[in-house]
């Protein structure tokens, strides 16, 4: 009744409708299924490990003897720069205390300092489609699940996957990625995701809060993933719309995830928000 | 040791991908193992390559943050199109077989597209495909046939090798 091509492309055509629900299914989950995703972690990351070391030597050596023409002019800018920041990290440490002792007299929990990890970015996603990065701790160095990843400059993602000695990152900018934050002067709250190409989109921010071009967004504390007050971005486009109750806010992150190499994994159980605090 | 081969090109090739070529950016990272998944179908039998592929797209799925399975799949499918191809088309034609590359990175590069704006839970916007796509055929359709080349003349040292090694052995082995 039917031809041997009909028949063929009948189950060419199932096939891919096959395929096509399958990836569906994988795709609602951002880890691989049975362990799957450790299992290429802990085989390709070490090769990754060892070619990342050698490049790295490699440019430090250009960068530590053969790249110095411009590094009196930096240290001149450095030395001034410090001066200022001394200044600055004086007044801080005086408002620490002023404000420990206020909130000693508040009765206030004390903030529970969580332990660091320091990993190295050895790989990155071979996909522009998804913005993950390798780094070289993982279950044996305490780095699990969900835990926030940061550097000095702001939030850099958090940990979707661990094998025992590699975890796997997925960057703030991944449009996977979500992270309860709220503009640090006039404390407008939203939800900063991922936008794909180097920005944050800041959502759910009410039109009525102020926001300005120039504010630095930090982590509420409130998703239970990153502690508060980590530094997420800087605004950097507004978009009041003339109906609806929110407003479209653009947020450049502080990390340049295009240098990344060294991170900070917080590990520990999440610190509640302390009672009180807002 | 032509299996050795294979498993060495294509850690390769992952390595290189996920390590080195970061600074060329986004829109002309094609996935490199595209030219190995077309030479594998024009030049190795279904035995040897398979096994192959299977362990190419575990690997590259398992190190993504994509969607999961979706190289893995591209790359049978992408294997199942060339064998098919090569029934009508002469593999060794200096014209057909760049053809052959760029289309099947143009194929591999709207998969995993189509994947990230459609299948993904957290959907990118469809503006962003364009630029991506085109930058990848373009970079693949330059440097996808010479990496073609550079592998069918690595098989050949191994296949020379080989032979070499056998020979001796076989002398050897002779009174």
């Amino acid at each position: 009744m039917f031809s041997k091509r009909m028949i063929l492309i009948a189950v060419v055509i199932l096939l891919v409708a096959v395929n096509v629900i399958l990836l569906t299914i994988t795709g609602k989950h951002a880890q691989a299924p049975s362990g799957l995703g450790r299992g290429a972690l802990a085989v390709v990351s070490p090769f990754q490990k060892e070619l990342t070391s050698f490049f790295q030597s490699v440019k430090n050596i250009w960068n530590q003897y053969f790249y110095l023409v411009s590094a009196a002019e930096e240290n001149r800018r450095l030395k001034k720069e410090l001066g200022r920041r001394s200044k600055q990290l004086n007044d801080c440490v005086e408002t620490g205390l002023a404000n420990q002792r206020l909130r000693q007299m508040l009765g206030f929990e004390p903030d529970i300092q969580r332990p660091m990890i320091a990993a190295r970015v050895v790989g990155r996603d071979p996909s522009p489609w998804a913005k993950t990065v390798i780094v070289d701790k993982g279950t044996a160095d305490g780095v699990n699940q969900s835990a926030p990843v940061v550097i000095p400059e702001g939030i850099v993602g958090v940990v979707v996957e661990a094998s025992a000695h590699y975890a796997k990152v997925l960057l703030l900018i991944d449009p996977n990625s979500a992270v309860d934050a709220l503009v640090q002067s006039t404390r407008a709250r939203g939800i900063v995701k991922g936008g794909g190409e180097g920005v944050c989109i800041f959502d759910y921010v009410l039109r009525k809060h102020s926001v300005s071009v120039g504010d630095t967004v930090v982590s509420s504390g409130l998703d239970g993933i990153f502690p508060k007050g980590l530094r997420v971005g800087r605004v950097s486009e507004i978009v009041r719309q003339n109906a609806g109750i929110f407003q479209k806010v653009s947020v450049t992150p502080y990390v340049d995830f295009e240098i990344l190499e060294e991170v900070f994994v917080i590990s520990g159980p999440v610190s509640g928000n302390p009672s009180g605090a807002s | 040791m032509i299996y050795v081969y294979h498993l060495v090109v294509c850690l390769f090739l992952i390595l290189f991908q996920t390590t080195l070529s970061t600074v060329c950016g986004p829109t002309c990272l094609y996935d490199l193992l595209v030219p190995l998944v077309v030479y594998l179908g024009v030049y190795r039998l279904p035995r040897e390559a398979l096994p192959v592929l299977i362990l190419a797209g575990l690997a590259m799925d398992g190190i993504s943050g994509g969607v999961f399975g979706v190289h893995l799949s591209a790359y049978l499918w992408l294997y199942v199109g060339v064998r098919w191809a090569i029934q009508f088309l002469h593999a060794g034609n200096a014209i057909l077989l760049p053809m052959l590359v760029t289309i099947a990175v143009a194929f591999k590069s709207i998969v995993v597209a189509f994947s990230a704006v459609v299948v993904a839970s957290a959907p990118w916007p469809v503006e962003a495909v364009f630029p991506v796509v085109s930058g990848q055929i373009l970079w693949g359709a330059l440097t996808g046939p010479l990496l073609m080349v550079a592998l069918v003349r690595g098989q050949k040292v191994v296949d020379q090798t080989t032979g070499n090694f056998r020979a001796e052995k076989n002398s050897l082995g002779t009174p």
